[in-house]
């Protein structure tokens, strides 16, 4: 519990809607939800999507074992909220868990969803042949079983801190009666997983590629039915014209706001903005290795003291207020404040541009010819630094960064590029330096997959950051089954990164969503803010003629 | 006649062929393929990746994935859009329509208007009106057509909220109208699409239509038909127009891929689900595979434009007939 | 780098202006079709306005570096001078970064000036040679040509630029002058090929053959100089379509690249919020317009004076 009260402050700064759920029931229940989006899912099927937007509409139409709760604790099973899963119980040598499901929960056709559905969807997450990206989360489930028609049985190779979210929050169940008539090698393929079925509280309605999704309210939900009859996500790939669907009034919610429609949205008395928190974090990041051979170090950025030099002449605090304006902090390093271990006390290089100078004057680089760059060793201080054009936020550091860094004596040369350019400049680690963001789980021990050594040449530590010491401390964090010790050990594992500065640790957005005043919105989890979403309400006296259309289903 | 239009359709078989394959080469070799999304994603490990690229062809080298995509179109096979995770005959037969109803709307508005213009300037030449509608039509046809769309969308979304400003229809409540509501709903949304493109596309005729009256008027027998007496009105209906229309209907071959480029934009900005809008994302995801099919359409549609522009001319000046086919 | 730019500029100003001039003073004297061109030109007010516009425009990009208030890539305080609207102090506002924009603006008419025209004398270089080789070649080979060209031209542009940028991934200058250089120069082709089919059959080039002169030499000397004035009015209109595709370009993300100032991308720096911060992205929008009007209807008065009944240009 000490965790959680130590948590309290963090949350109370995303809980600033607090919504009373409205407990009218089914008398208050009604509405049409419209969001406007940018991008359209690829999938609905929770198993195949790999996008955020195909994630958001799968994790309102299926469900989890158990979903996380609002502190986003991912250790034990503390916090859990039961969903498929009435209740549960561990083996005494904790190397097994039993789900007993719901008795009366059902698939959107009808379908009881049984034991076997959860043997079934553990099964094909793991199929190599369905290639889904949970696979190697599961590794350290050994089988399934199905102990009687509404008991599962999850069985574990070892004991882990995160086992039980491993198998509650990783796997959504599927129905076994529906997908298992699908080839497995048409997941992605068939038409039929389009139209997907399954067992939240909104169901699958329509899908007009371009245009639309559309889910209506579950009236049969074991839990009772949503307060909303129906939620839309309509899709507009640029951004201002999204934007413009919200103040036009065609649309109710936009999920991410920019900083420059805050003014905006003060304009409109019908809008309303509501900040939660977010699990990104943007950085500069550093190529310790040569990018034309890499085997070596990089000429320039392989040297700590530059690293710490070029950290220091950036006013972190100016650029965030000039690119994000309010709905930015100052990042803390390579973890988001949401973060349960998310320690805002770390001491990351503040803004010493003097000292900055002095430390590269130390290290030999010197502007001797005058033209205000350093050299040395006749190299010029000189490096690209690239930015996707998909991403306003990046380009915009990068641009207030380069003039930042001329200050100190540095030239950088900027790269804006398409986002596939980018990605592949990445991935191939043909760069000098990027500007980055990561997203990252609720959990902190996936940071090993972004900085750790193991992901240098098969994962996405693009920069080549190697530190076994970093590497020892995030194990031992992951692996200890003591909270106050894993906190001690990810502090260390912090502390160690941050000194080494593989990065200049720039940014962390705070997320904002505009809406209209009618709809009542309940707490917005970081990771995803639509988990309480069936919560939401439109009171009756605030509703306009779309939120009384009702469950009847639209006549093409 | 039935020789010209046989030789001209084999030419645009081999011209869409050239299209295509230079369409491919280009979005191989750009660097990217439409699976970089999960390589830049930390959960997905490199087996996975490998496997999927091996699912669809990626792994294999550019002319082996060709000579496939070449197998599977003979087979009247459009391929899988990794982009859109569906067929990409699917997705086409979604967009196509919509952009065939945005570019059809403006192409009549367009000649239309531009024609018109173009007649008006010609016979008052230098009156207070010529000049009028001259800035104008230059102000358009020297304007970015993505801006002319920012600012149309700025006005009508901002200060005059008359017309939606983007999507086709109103996202819920259109399926809830009546027929007639439906017609009403769908012609809102058409307005500020079709209106910019429309005013680009007019700008090119009207450039065109005056020149080509000029053109005509300065000729012999109009020269012939004044003298004769016949009455101004008649000669500038009877003599110059007619006459004057032929080079525009070249025009039609010309005016398909400006709009197809121009609806790119346009498209985007009004957030309309039309090609243009496919092929700006099929192009930011390298998925080949349906950029070629969309190019195919598009310069499909191209030469048949320019082939209906050489028969009308045919038709409409019997001296053509005779001489050679080809276009100068 | 910059330097070199420069020269190179300059170095083709003079010598078109050269060009003109001397086939002015030739065909003058002689009454020929420049020299009754410019007088008809001389009597175009619009034109000779536009003209007048270019040259100050021109002006304006040449002495940049002493009419700019600003340094344009200066962020000067990225808090509280960002974003500002017109003042005293900055005439036409401050951008998202703190610049000042009339000093982008002007640097920014250097750039989007000259790679306007490097690329429209590459592309009309290009597009000048294949059309005259097509025309004069005639027969099969020039069946093949054109088709080829017909084929290019039925591949939205966009799309070949789109992919080219991508392929490249940075893209200077020196690049980007290439790559929209030689992806403009279809439609002249066929204009000059055109052309080029008609001077065949006139009597001075049907005699030069018949007297055994050699092809170079009819090109160089019959045929070319046929097609000069077509070549002219389509590189004055080609420039302003370079203009308008550079900000396109820009729109999309792909372009000059920051922090130097083009005027396409201080449009597109504006563009995430057009409502709000409307003179980030309008002045540049007005200076395109107002330029490409101007090579436009320069265009037109050439093409009238030259020819009062010459085909339009691409």
């Amino acid at each position: 519990m000490t965790m959680l009260s130590r948590l309290l402050p963090v949350l109370a700064l995303f809980a600033i809607v607090a919504c009373n759920r409205g407990n009218g029931g089914d008398a208050d229940a009604g509405g049409t939800l419209i969001m406007t989006v940018g991008a359209e899912p690829d999938a609905l099927l929770p198993l195949t999507t790999t996008s955020v937007a195909g994630n958001q509409v799968a994790d309102i139409i299926f469900e989890r074992l158990a979903e996380p709760g609002d502190s986003m604790n991912t250790r034990g099973d503390g916090g859990f909220v039961p969903e498929l899963a009435e209740r549960w119980t561990w083996a005494p040598d904790s190397l097994s868990i039993a789900f007993t499901l719901h008795p009366d929960a059902k698939w959107h056709d009808g379908v009881p969803v049984t034991a076997r559905d959860v043997v079934f969807s553990f099964d094909i997450h793991k199929d190599p042949e369905v290639g889904s990206s949970v696979a190697p989360l599961l590794a350290r489930i050994d089988s399934v079983t199905a102990r009687d028609s509404t008991t599962a049985v999850i069985w574990y190779r070892q004991r882990y801190p995160e086992q039980f979210m491993d198998a509650a929050f990783q796997v959504r169940i599927h129905p076994e009666h529906w997908l298992g008539k699908i080839k497995r090698s048409e997941y992605t393929t068939s038409p039929d997983v389009r139209s997907p079925i399954g067992s939240g509280r909104f169901k699958f309605a329509r899908w007009e590629p371009g245009t639309l999704v559309e889910v209506v309210a579950n009236t049969d939900h074991y839990r009772g039915r949503p307060n909303l009859d129906r939620i839309l996500w309509t899709i507009a790939p640029d951004f201002n014209a999204s934007a413009a669907r919200l103040f036009s009034g065609e649309a109710d919610y936009l999920e991410y706001l920019r900083p420059e429609n805050v003014e905006e949205i003060k304009k409109h008395p019908e809008l309303t903005m509501t900040q939660y928190g977010s699990l990104d974090y943007g950085f500069m990041w550093f190529n310790l290795r040569d990018p034309r051979n890499n085997a070596r170090p990089h000429p320039i950025l392989g040297d700590v003291g530059v690293r710490r030099a070029l950290s220091m002449a950036v006013d972190r605090e100016k650029a965030v207020r000039n690119v994000l304006g309010d709905l930015g902090h100052v990042s803390v390093g390579p973890l988001p404040r949401a973060h349960l271990y998310g320690d805002t006390t770390l001491r990351t290089p503040g803004y010493d541009l003097e000292g900055a100078k002095r430390l590269l004057d130390s290290l030999g680089w010197r502007d001797t010819n005058g033209d205000g760059i350093r050299e040395k060793g006749g190299r010029q201080l000189r490096f690209s630094l690239a930015a996707p054009t998909s991403s306003q936020t990046r380009m915009r550091f990068s641009v207030v960064l380069q003039a930042m860094l001329r200050d100190a004596g540095a030239r950088v040369e900027l790269d804006h590029m398409e986002l596939r350019a980018f990605q592949e400049l990445l991935v191939r680690k043909r760069w000098d330096a990027v500007m980055q963001t990561w997203r990252t789980d609720p959990t902190p021990s996936t940071i090993i997959q972004t900085w750790g050594i193991a992901s240098v040449k098969d994962g996405v530590n693009f920069g080549s950051y190697e530190n076994p010491v970093f590497d020892a401390y995030v194990d031992s964090a992951t692996t200890s089954m003591d909270a106050q010790r894993a906190q001690a050990y990810y502090r260390r594992a912090y502390e160690t990164i941050i000194a080494d500065a593989p990065a200049v640790w720039m940014f962390e957005p705070v997320n904002a969503a505009g809406h209209h005043n009618r709809i009542k919105l309940a707490f917005m989890r970081p990771d995803a803010w639509w988990t309480r979403i069936h919560e939401w309400h439109i009171p009756r006296n605030a509703r306009i003629p779309r939120d009384n259309i009702g469950l009847r289903a639209a006549t093409p | 006649m039935r020789a010209l239009v046989a030789r001209r359709l084999l030419q645009a078989a081999v011209i869409v062929a050239i299209a295509a394959t230079v369409a491919f080469l280009l979005v191989q070799l750009a660097p990217g393929d439409p699976l970089d999304d999960l390589a830049e994603n930390p959960r997905v490990p490199p087996e996975v990746r490998a496997q999927i690229r091996a699912r669809w062809g990626l792994d294999r080298p550019m002319h082996e994935q060709y000579a496939l995509y070449l197998r599977n179109l003979a087979r009247g096979d459009l391929g899988w859009s990794l982009f859109k995770n569906r067929p990409v005959a699917d997705a086409i037969r979604d967009a196509l329509p919509n952009t065939l109803l945005l570019m059809g709307v403006a192409l009549v508005g367009a000649f239309a208007l531009g024609v018109t213009t173009g007649v008006i300037r010609a016979g008052r030449r230098g009156s207070l009106a010529d000049r009028a509608l001259g800035a104008g039509t230059l102000v358009f046809y020297s304007m970015p057509d993505f801006w002319l769309a920012i600012m149309a969308m700025l006005l009508f979304a901002n200060w005059i909220p008359l017309f939606p400003t983007s999507g086709m229809t109103t996202a819920v409540m259109y399926d809830y109208l009546s027929p007639a509501g439906k017609l009403f709903d769908r012609l809102k949304h058409l307005v500020l699409p079709a209106t910019t493109l429309v005013l680009l596309l007019a700008a090119i005729i009207a450039r065109y239509q005056r020149a080509a009256f000029l053109d005509v008027a300065t000729q012999d027998f109009v020269r012939t038909a004044r003298a004769k007496g016949v009455t101004e009105r008649a000669v500038l209906w009877r003599h110059i127009l007619r006459n004057a229309l032929l080079p525009v209907i070249t025009l039609l071959g010309l005016a398909l891929p400006m709009l197809v480029g121009g609806a790119v934009f346009i498209e985007h900005v009004f957030a309309w689900p039309g090609m243009g809008a496919l092929v700006v994302g099929a192009i930011a995801a390298r998925d080949h595979v349906l950029v070629v099919a969309v190019v195919i359409m598009g310069s499909g549609l191209v030469t048949l434009g320019s082939l209906l522009a050489d028969v009308l001319y045919a038709v409409a000046d019997p001296r053509l007939r005779l001489h050679s086919p080809t276009r100068a | 780098m910059r330097l070199v730019w420069w020269l190179l500029v300059i170095a083709l100003a003079v010598a078109v202006a050269a060009a003109i001039g001397r086939s002015w003073a030739r065909m003058g004297a002689t009454g020929g079709p420049w020299g009754s061109a410019l007088s008809r030109l001389r009597r175009d007010r619009a034109g000779m306005l536009s003209l007048r516009f270019l040259v100050f425009v021109a002006a304006v990009a040449l002495f940049a570096r002493w009419l700019a208030p600003y340094d344009p890539n200066c962020q000067l305080d990225i808090i509280n001078l960002a974003s500002r609207p017109p003042s005293a102090a900055h005439p036409l506002g401050t951008d998202i970064y703190s610049r000042d924009v009339l000093s982008r603006l002007i640097y920014g008419a250097r750039i989007s000036l000259s790679v306007a025209v490097l690329a429209v004398l590459l592309s009309i270089t290009v597009g000048t040679a294949y059309g005259a080789i097509s025309g004069y070649a005639g027969g099969r080979a020039d069946a093949v040509m054109m088709r080829v060209i017909d084929a290019l031209l039925s591949i939205p542009r966009i799309l070949v630029l789109l992919a080219i940028f991508a392929l490249w991934g940075r893209v200077s200058l020196g690049a980007l002058v290439l790559v929209i250089g030689l992806t403009g120069w279809f439609g002249t082709s066929r204009l000059v090929r055109a052309q080029v089919l008609a001077l065949k059959t006139e009597e001075m080039v049907v005699a030069a053959r018949a007297l055994g002169a050699r092809h170079r030499r009819i090109l160089w000397r019959h045929i070319l100089p046929g097609v000069t004035s077509t070549v002219v009015v389509a590189a004055t209109l080609g420039i302003g379509n370079v203009i308008i595709l550079e900000a396109g370009l820009s729109f999309l993300g792909v372009g000059v690249q920051p922090p130097t100032a083009s005027w396409g991308n201080m449009i597109s720096d504006g563009l995430s919020n057009v409502a709000g911060l409307w003179w980030i992205s309008l002045f540049p929008g007005l200076a395109i317009v107002l330029t490409v009007m101007a090579f436009n209807i320069i265009g037109d008065a050439l093409r009238d004076a030259l020819d009062p009944r010459e085909i339009q240009a691409a």
